[in-house]
């Protein structure tokens, strides 16, 4: 096979599929901060905590229930997006009058209380969690040959972000959420029940964070601060998309697990820092963000 | 005797020390155009507002086809009938025209078909896919409307729905409120253009500094426009 600058096309090919493995949880949890900003105008600094959430309630549903991967991708999404749905119900919905500020330091807060609330309860120590039989084993690509459970994180983020993207860009209720984006007082005298839309967006977003949740479990070790570290480059990756398009976060999330893939080959040291020198060259160039408006 | 669509009783509003609305009282009777008229910040934005749902903190009461509606969340107020639309027309760019169009939800037997509203709005049609902002003024004004009726508003609010457009679009718009009158709508319109409120307006209603200062019918109107026109500062 070729060879770029000393390095084999197979380097290359292989970093660049593992980069999009990266590249799907940026994706999936962009994506679910950026359908929570746009409605909410709020940052939701807990969306790591929900994710470390739903690899918990897999691991838990698993330990405790028997309940397997499978139902797991359905049930941990849904328990932790009810949790979503009371937590803005009982407190978030109490800021929006406020300065969007408040939003942001509550959802800070509660990312530590739910951090170390796990803590208290389960300790520090991760969990394991072992690939469902179906994904095990391996994928011959030619050029590598790629894990089959990391294929499928990809495959299956990849239509998750689809299916959210045309939900909202091609449906109904999707042309609620863009309207009530712009204009909430007048879609709601229109007769939509505005105040239950924010309610379900940020139950959906939440929802969205506990799916990739489930995804890492069998990936990486289940432990209540695997969202912390995550959470930071997930927060360039949104800076350096702009917090207004649900496709520039699916975008942007694939194109810098790919860039921090391809570091790995080029430079190994950098491939941690790539994503903070892309989101200061973007914040000098574009502050709104590649797609920002 | 046609019966009232909307009675409004002694509003009143304020930010703190400044009242916007004082005593407001008004009535609409079914198939009646009203004109509220006004310089800038009389209050007449405010009292659209109000009974469209979209003022948080008002003391008064406003009743709907005799049902009291005060205070009621704004989407419950939407889905009784009373359709609004703002100064700047609400339109959204997130949205294509067919999306705006189609945007609230249809209620009661009095909402349009999209046949009816296309042969009333081609143009509606033609644009489905644009982006609603990339209509013109006038379109907009159009799509504004023709939203309203697609809800099945019964009743319409609509704030300064001439506003910024050329005389010839004014001129389509004034037809248009007349075909809507005829068609048995009711309409309750905020209106800086005395000209134009003249031509499609049964009854008129003057604020000044949030009192309700003047009200007259058409006759009165045409007779006394000299007055008027100088109560209006125009």
């Amino acid at each position: 096979m070729f060879e770029i600058v000393g390095i084999s096309s197979q380097a290359l090919l292989g970093q660049l599929v593992l980069g999009l493995v990266n590249g799907s949880f940026y994706a999936m949890l962009s994506l679910g901060l950026a359908l929570i900003f746009g409605m909410l105008h709020i940052i939701n600094f807990a969306h790591g905590a929900f994710y470390m959430l739903g690899s918990f309630a897999t691991w838990l549903l698993m330990q405790w229930l028997g309940v397997n991967y499978w139902l797991a991708l359905v049930l941990a999404p849904l328990m932790v997006g009810v949790l979503g749905v009371m937590l803005e119900k009982a407190f978030i919905s109490r800021l929006y009058s406020l300065n969007h500020l408040f939003g942001l330091l509550f959802t800070f807060g509660l990312a530590l209380f739910i951090e170390g609330t796990m803590h208290e309860i389960l300790g520090g120590i991760s969990k394991p969690y072992s690939v469902p039989e179906a994904l095990q084993g391996a994928l011959n690509l030619g050029f590598m040959y790629l894990p089959t459970y990391r294929g499928w994180v990809i495959v299956f983020s990849l239509a998750v972000c689809l299916t959210t993207w045309f939900v909202v860009e091609k449906t109904k209720l999707g042309s609620y959420l863009r309207a009530a984006t712009e204009n909430p007082a007048l879609v709601e005298q229109f007769g939509i029940n505005v105040p239950l839309l924010i309610t379900l967006t940020y139950g959906a977003g939440v929802a969205l964070a506990a799916l990739s949740g489930v995804l890492a479990a069998p990936l990486y070790q289940v432990n209540p601060h695997m969202g912390v570290n995550l959470m930071i480059t997930v927060f360039a990756v949104v800076v350096i998309g702009g917090m207004g398009s649900l496709g520039g976060a699916i975008i942007t999330g694939f194109m810098l697990g790919i860039a921090e893939g391809l570091t790995k080959v080029f430079y190994p040291p950098a491939s941690n820092l790539v994503i903070f020198v892309v989101m200061a060259l973007v914040l000098v160039a574009r502050p709104n963000g590649l797609f920002g408006k | 005797m046609n019966k009232a669509v909307l009675e409004v009783s002694r509003l009143n509003a304020g930010y703190s020390e400044i009242n916007v609305l004082k005593d407001v009282s008004l009535t609409v009777k079914e198939h009646e155009v009203v004109t509220l008229l006004g310089r800038n910040g009389a209050g007449k934005t405010t009292t659209l507002k109000a009974m469209a749902g979209l003022l948080d903190d008002y003391e008064g009461h406003i009743r709907f086809f005799g049902e009291p509606i005060t205070k009621l969340p704004a989407y419950r107020i939407g889905r009784k009938g009373l359709g609004y639309c703002p100064e700047e027309r609400g339109i959204f760019s997130s949205l294509t025209v067919r999306e705006n169009l189609t945007l609230p939800p249809r209620t009661g037997d009095a909402a349009w078909s999209l046949d009816a509203i296309y042969q009333l709005f081609p143009k509606l049609k033609d644009r489905g896919g644009s982006i609603g902002t990339k209509l013109s003024g006038g379109e907009q004004q159009m799509l504004a409307i023709a939203r309203l009726l697609y809800s099945g508003a019964r009743l319409l609010l609509l704030d300064e729905p001439t506003e910024g457009l050329a005389p010839v679009i004014v001129k389509q718009i004034g037809r248009l409120l007349l075909e809507l009158k005829a068609k048995g709508l009711t309409v309750v319109l905020v209106e800086q253009n005395f000209n134009f409120a003249l031509k499609v307006s049964d009854r008129f209603y003057v604020l000044d500094q949030g009192e309700v200062v003047a009200s007259f019918d058409r006759e009165y109107a045409l007779r006394n426009k000299e007055q008027i026109n100088s109560m209006l500062g125009v």
